[in-house]
């Protein structure tokens, strides 16, 4: 029987222990934390992408923050160049101020980046905000009205917060509509209203797909400075545990991947050309990956070319399949299957790279901790890169140095919290592409708690 | 504490024993491919022995007694496997057999570990993704493994296998993007042969005595396309035969039609893309599968010059080939020979009849089914690998007596005992399905049909046939309907069909069955006449359950995103009504089976949009829409009816996102409502969905709704006599017989209480094909089979698993997984 004062005692430590005030850790400022999503920016004329987009998902909630940073990629290739002897697999270019060149908080738990079709915009699905996050950007630059938490506070470093009024779309609209979003956002993709039947210049739309089976439609129509997407629809009822979403090229249609089906759900957009503002989503229908065993754990999809292709990504076998969109398969809503490809353990991204003219699939595999390079031309996985720890989302871009241009490769490592840099271009002579840096200190698991 | 002491001691002890514990072994990483080798053992486990001839490795039990089968080989030989890891770059080696009383008892089967000087369990470097390998049978010095991501082939010594000190391969590069998928030995061991998709061509590398490799050889190929062989212009006598076994003798099997070969495909580029390389051991020949071209190319081994190539009408992955085997089961000399190959678009399987140059019917693709796609093996997945095995078999004495005076043996002749010629196909889906292409079992099999003395208990009904799927399981008889047709009408119960056709008690509530001729392939199936007819050949049939329901959905026209264009008369709808089946009342033909078919109706099955529910009560818009739905105040509404008159797949001005436009005549029903007022009610998106009029929907659960219906003219939705002739009707009307390509019947006058009457009808007891779940193995996971391959020596099949279970030997004399290696 414990005594009285020791009861005491343990309740005043219990109470002391509940400081409603604890604001946690800040970020550290120029820090991978379990980055997660990668972007590029928008390629001037003829030109190249000048900045990687990089979210942190602040995975196991160790700050108060997850963040958005922009690196500049001409600074890496320099570094690479002259720090690295051109680039080995242990050389690790620190994240110094002039390699992040910008960087937001913008909620914990990112799990999807996209950039606008103008390229100045980057939309952001983030759990930790339950609506859609959005950043602009200008040259390289961050923009949310962004500020720091606690300035000239305890913390020596913080970095800027985005202003609530980027962590959410407009909802004037869906008040009107009692459109509530009461689900993790998973996952956005965004294009042209032009595109899909609206008028010119009448904007952009954005998808967010929420993990239970919805979809949100936001509108970012022209505002000038201060425009904030506006939520117009949610619809529901598509496959549970979503995973990603992709638009199919020249339709109003995205594909959604869910991790516990084989049904790969379909929204389509309405949009209603006379009040944009009454445009609906609706289920095109759902369409299925059938003939293999089992089919039913779909990491993601990615259309190739005009869309009458797809590259779908599943963990039911590990494979990356071929999807004839045009083609039937065996029974009803199912879509023909092309060519198969193993790949490792626990794939989960994939994207499309053309290198020396020639177009290859990389599927990122997080358990195998290998990135898998396929060539649908010769139907043949032709490369397996290792030396990554939790290889996720990454996305391929050119780089011109000396009158030469390389493909690179950027991949987030979401298990060290870095983002690798992969040179393609050993694929055109038949060779293995190989790790030519590692952006920022490693930071494993075990020193989390230091 | 004494009680500690001696235990702790013990433990202490124990521990002590095994100071260095064994490195726990290696797992495959995305296997690929399997060469075989045999290993003559010395006593030495480290370094014993080398690679010999392959054929020193046969069974040890010489009696052929299924159950002295086990697996193992002569003693002081053990065989070996050479598996490819794409993912790691490596080759395994792993050992298939023990050596129970020989020289090595200490071994045991599995990986072998090539380097022991490092930690873990290492397997052979070769090169990038390592896609072939292959090893002299007769003389073994070296493994050959083509590379198909670094364009490389490496080359192994062989001797050094076991000595665990590790191996450097010499590395010899092809042309750069030669990409090599398939490698195979001429027959003379003297040269491998290289597809090389990436180039187009073929290599021929020579071997001198040692295994070396000497000067690479690129050969292009030719992309001449003959016209396929045509069996339709062969007169009868000259077709090939047909191979059937059934007990019951009188039990009739469907043929497969005859017809005309499809139209060769066209490539989608100009060079060709070899795939898959076999060898004829009786031609001497190599086949050559194309991925682009829709024929598989003959080479000479030597020369690499080509014969005239096989044209199969579609490009191909994997082939396979049998030996000569007999034509019938009472033929007395075997004279046929059949390559099999992989239909490289849809994975779908061919036989193509190889059997002598000089008959009319070589390089034929078979009929092979009594269904559609006839061309096509009965496969119910996707094929990935195809292999033939020959358990026990001799082409030369294929057709001695094999049950006469045999007991042992006979009693186990049944499904699952292969003796003969099999075709093995590894599925998509996981699975190894088996069919048959000369079982020597055949005169033991069938209770009543053979002396019963040698037969195998309850092996009553027994159904064997050339190119179809393997039975396997024991059966006393074959497909049934599961009980007479049952109507069901609007939740009432259910009534069984009596024998004349009527229903009893509720006769006043559904039609009659009348009378009809069964036509090939259906067959009488119910009635004191024929009331039915559906398919019950055990190869077609499928078990199902076919329902005909009156007004019912038609499928996949249900949506929820329809759009009403106010003031328009038509509605855009998702997906398009002509690929669906959605046929116009005045779209419909004068004549033809679907006469007098008043067109289809759109259907609204959901509740008045918000903004017309938003309104006021009393609001005057709101309550003539809520007359149209006829909403109680509980919120029921009765869905509103409209004839299509047109359905139309969606013109190029419409919305990109819409599949197709119906348009509509004024609603259904009472109160005098106008289209006009179902635009003006559903200003929004709406549920819909698109029903049969007056007449009942067929379904199949197995095939689905078959109709006649296209698109013409200006995107018109239009009846297509011949897809209607050809039993694609999906809807039965009043006092017509509706014929489909899986059910018959009549339905007599339309009945004075008519509801929304089901017709259903249970097909069963269809008997399941022979196969090997591997993803069922260890627990149960997804698997990918990417080989599978036949080895003559110890007669086994093996499948490689890329997902999870990795090599899987699979005993063929009682069908069971024998092994697994990973």
């Amino acid at each position: 029987m414990p005594s009285r004062t020791l009861v005491a005692f343990a309740g005043a430590c219990l109470l002391a222990a509940c400081n409603f005030d604890q604001a946690g850790l800040d970020p550290p400022p120029r820090t991978f934390n379990f980055p997660i999503a990668v972007a590029l920016s928008a390629a001037p004329a003829g030109g190249e992408p000048g900045y990687l987009f990089v979210a942190n998902s602040n995975f196991d909630i160790h700050y108060n923050t997850g963040s958005l940073q922009s690196i500049d990629l001409a600074r890496v290739h320099a570094l690479i160049a002259s720090s690295c002897g051109g680039g080995s697999d242990d050389c690790v270019i620190p994240l110094s101020n002039d390699v992040v060149v910008s960087e937001v908080g913008v909620g914990s738990h990112v799990s999807g980046l996209e950039l606008s079709p103008g390229g100045d915009r980057l939309y952001m699905s983030v759990r930790a905000n339950r609506n859609l996050t959005f950043v602009d950007v200008a040259d390289g630059e961050l923009r949310c009205d962004a500020e720091r938490r606690d300035p000239g506070g305890a913390q020596e470093e913080d970095i800027p917060r985005c202003s609530d009024d980027f962590r959410s779309g407009d909802d004037a609209i869906a008040t009107a509509r009692d459109l509530v979003l009461n689900d993790e956002p998973i996952a956005v993709a965004t294009g042209r209203i032009e595109d899909i039947g609206g008028a010119a210049d009448s904007g952009d739309f954005v998808l967010m797909a929420l993990r239970s089976g919805g979809v949100a439609l936001f509108l970012d129509r022209p505002g000038g400075e201060g425009r904030r997407p506006e939520l117009v629809h949610v619809a529901t009822g598509f496959p549970d545990d979503l995973v990603n979403l992709s638009i199919q090229p020249g339709t109003g249609v995205a594909w959604m991947t869910s991790s516990s089906s084989s049904a790969l759900g379909r929204v389509g957009i309405a949009l209603d050309e006379g009040d944009l503002a009454r445009s609906f989503l609706f289920d095109f229908g759902d369409r299925f990956i059938g003939g293999v065993d089992q089919g039913d754990d779909v990491r993601d999809l990615v259309f190739a070319g005009t869309g009458g292709t797809a590259f779908a990504l599943t963990r039911s076998p590990e494979a990356l399949l071929t999807l004839d969109v045009e083609r039937a398969g065996r029974n009803p809503g199912e879509l023909g299957l092309g060519d198969i490809y193993e790949v490792g353990d626990g794939p989960s991204r994939l994207t499309l790279a053309e290198v020396g003219g020639r177009p290859y699939v990389l599927v990122s595999c997080f358990d195998a901790r290998k990135i898998f390079i396929v060539d649908p031309e010769v139907r043949s996985v032709v490369a397996v890169v290792g030396g990554f720890s939790g290889p996720f989302e990454m996305v391929a871009a050119p780089h011109t140095r000396d009158g030469s241009t390389e493909t690179f490769l950027y991949v987030t490592d979401f298990t060290t919290s870095q983002v690798r840099v992969v040179n393609l271009e050993p694929l055109t002579t038949a060779g293995v592409p190989r790790i030519v840096a590692s952006l920022g200190e490693p930071i494993t698991v075990e020193t989390l708690g230091n | 504490m004494r009680r500690l002491i001696l235990p702790s001691l013990c433990a202490l002890a124990l521990a002590c024993s095994n100071a260095t514990p064994p490195s726990a072994p290696a797992t495959f990483d995305r296997p690929e491919a399997v060469a075989f080798l045999c290993w003559a053992l010395d006593g030495d486990p480290r370094t014993g022995g080398g690679p010999v001839s392959l054929e020193n490795c046969t069974p040890r039990s010489t009696t052929g007694l299924v159950e002295d089968d086990n697996g193992e080989v002569r003693d002081g030989f053990a065989l070996f496997a050479l598996v490819t890891q794409t993912a790691t770059g490596e080759l395994a080696a792993v050992r298939l057999t023990n050596d129970p009383d020989g020289v090595e008892d200490r071994q045991f089967a599995g990986p072998v570990d090539s380097d022991e000087r490092l930690p873990g369990f290492t397997f052979m470097p070769v090169g990038e993704v390592p896609s072939a390998v292959i090893v002299r049978e007769r003389d073994p010095k070296r493994a050959y493994v083509a590379n198909r991501g670094s364009s490389t082939l490496s080359v192994i010594d062989l001797a050094a296998l076991r000595k665990g000190e590790g191996v450097i391969p010499e590395t010899v590069a092809l042309t750069e993007g030669a990409r090599p998928s398939s490698m195979v030995l001429t027959p003379d061991e003297d040269a491998l042969l290289v597809a090389l998709p990436g180039l187009g061509q073929v290599a021929r590398i020579p071997l001198d005595v040692d295994g070396r490799l000497g000067e690479v050889t690129y050969v292009d190929l030719s992309t001449d396309v003959p016209a396929p062989v045509d069996l339709t212009a062969l007169p009868a006598g000259s077709l090939p035969s047909s191979y059937r076994y059934t007990c019951p003798a009188d039990l009739a099997l469907l043929e497969p039609p005859v017809t005309a070969p499809r139209e060769p495909s066209v490539p989608s580029e100009p060079t060709p893309e070899p795939w898959n390389l076999l060898v004829d051991p009786v031609t001497g020949e190599v086949l050559v599968s194309d991925l682009r071209y829709p024929i598989v190319r003959r080479l000479d081994p030597t020369t690499l010059a080509e014969a005239a190539p096989i044209t199969v009408s579609v490009p191909t992955r994997a082939l396979a080939l049998t030996p000569f085997v007999p034509a019938t089961v009472d033929a007395e000399e075997a004279t046929e020979r059949y390559l099999y190959a992989i239909d490289a678009i849809d994975r779908s399987v061919l036989a193509v009849d190889v059997s002598d140059e000089a008959r009319p019917t070589y390089g034929a693709v078979l009929p092979v089914s009594a269904t559609a796609p006839t061309d096509r093996l009965e496969l119910s997945g996707e094929a990935r690998g195809v292999a033939v095995a020959t358990p026990r078999y001799d082409a030369d004495t294929a057709t001695e007596p094999r049950c006469t005076d045999v007991t042992t043996d006979a009693d186990r002749a049944g499904p699952a005992s292969h003796y003969g010629v099999f075709l093995a196909v590894a599925a998509l889906d996981g699975n190894v399905y088996l069919f048959d292409v000369y079982d020597r079992d055949t005169e033991c099999r069938g209770l009543g049909c053979i002396d019963a003395n040698d037969g195998t208990p309850n092996d009553d009904w027994v159904v064997i046939a050339r190119h179809h799927p393997r039975i396997g399981v024991l059966r006393e008889s074959g497909p049934i309907l599961e009980r007479a047709p049952t109507w069901d009408s609007d939740g009432r119960g259910t009534v069984e069909v009596a024998a004349d056709g009527t229903a009893g008690a509720a006769a006043d509530l559904v039609p009659t069955l009348e009378p009809v001729t069964c036509a090939t392939p259906l067959e009488a199936a119910f009635g004191d006449e024929a009331r039915l007819c559906v398919l019950l050949d055990p190869y077609a049939a499928e078990a199902d359950t076919i329902t005909a329901t009156f007004g019912g959905r038609i499928p996949f026209t249900s949506t929820s995103g329809a759009n009403f264009e106010a003031g328009a008369d038509y509605v855009d709808v998702r997906s398009d009504p002509c690929r669906e089946g959605v046929i116009g009342r005045d779209q419909m033909a004068g004549d033809g089976v679907l006469a007098g078919y008043e067109g289809d109706r759109l259907v609204i099955t959901g509740d008045l949009p918000p903004s017309i529910l938003s309104r006021e009560e009393g609001d005057p818009l709101r309550s003539r829409c809520e007359a149209l739905v006829e909403r109680t105040v509980s919120g029921a509404t009765t869905p509103v009816q409209l004839p299509i008159v047109r359905a139309v797949s969606m013109p190029a001005d419409g919305r990109p996102t819409y599949g197709g436009r119906l348009f509509l005549d004024d609603p259904l029903g009472e109160g005098g409502f106008t289209l006009d007022d179902v635009t003006t009610c559903y200003p929004e998106l709406a549920e819909v969905e698109v029903r049969a009029s007056n007449a009942f929907v067929v379904q199949s659960s197995r095939r689905g709704y078959f109709h006649p219906v296209v698109a013409g003219a200006g995107g018109e939705c239009e009846v297509d006599p011949a897809l209607a002739e050809a039993g694609l009707r999906g809807r039965a009307l009043f006092g017509a017989t509706f014929r489909s390509p899986f059910v018959t019947f009549a339905l007599g006058e339309r009945p004075p209480l008519l509801g929304t009457p089901v017709l259903s009808v249970n097909v069963t007891d269809v008997p399941s094909a022979s196969r090997i779940d591997v993803s069922s193995i260890g627990g149960g996971t997804s698997s990918l089979l990417s080989r599978i391959v036949y080895n003559e020596v110890d007669e086994r099949l093996y499948v490689v698993d890329q997902a999870r279970v990795g090599l899987v030997r699979i005993r063929l004399t009682n069908l069971t997984v024998q092994n697994t290696f990973r």
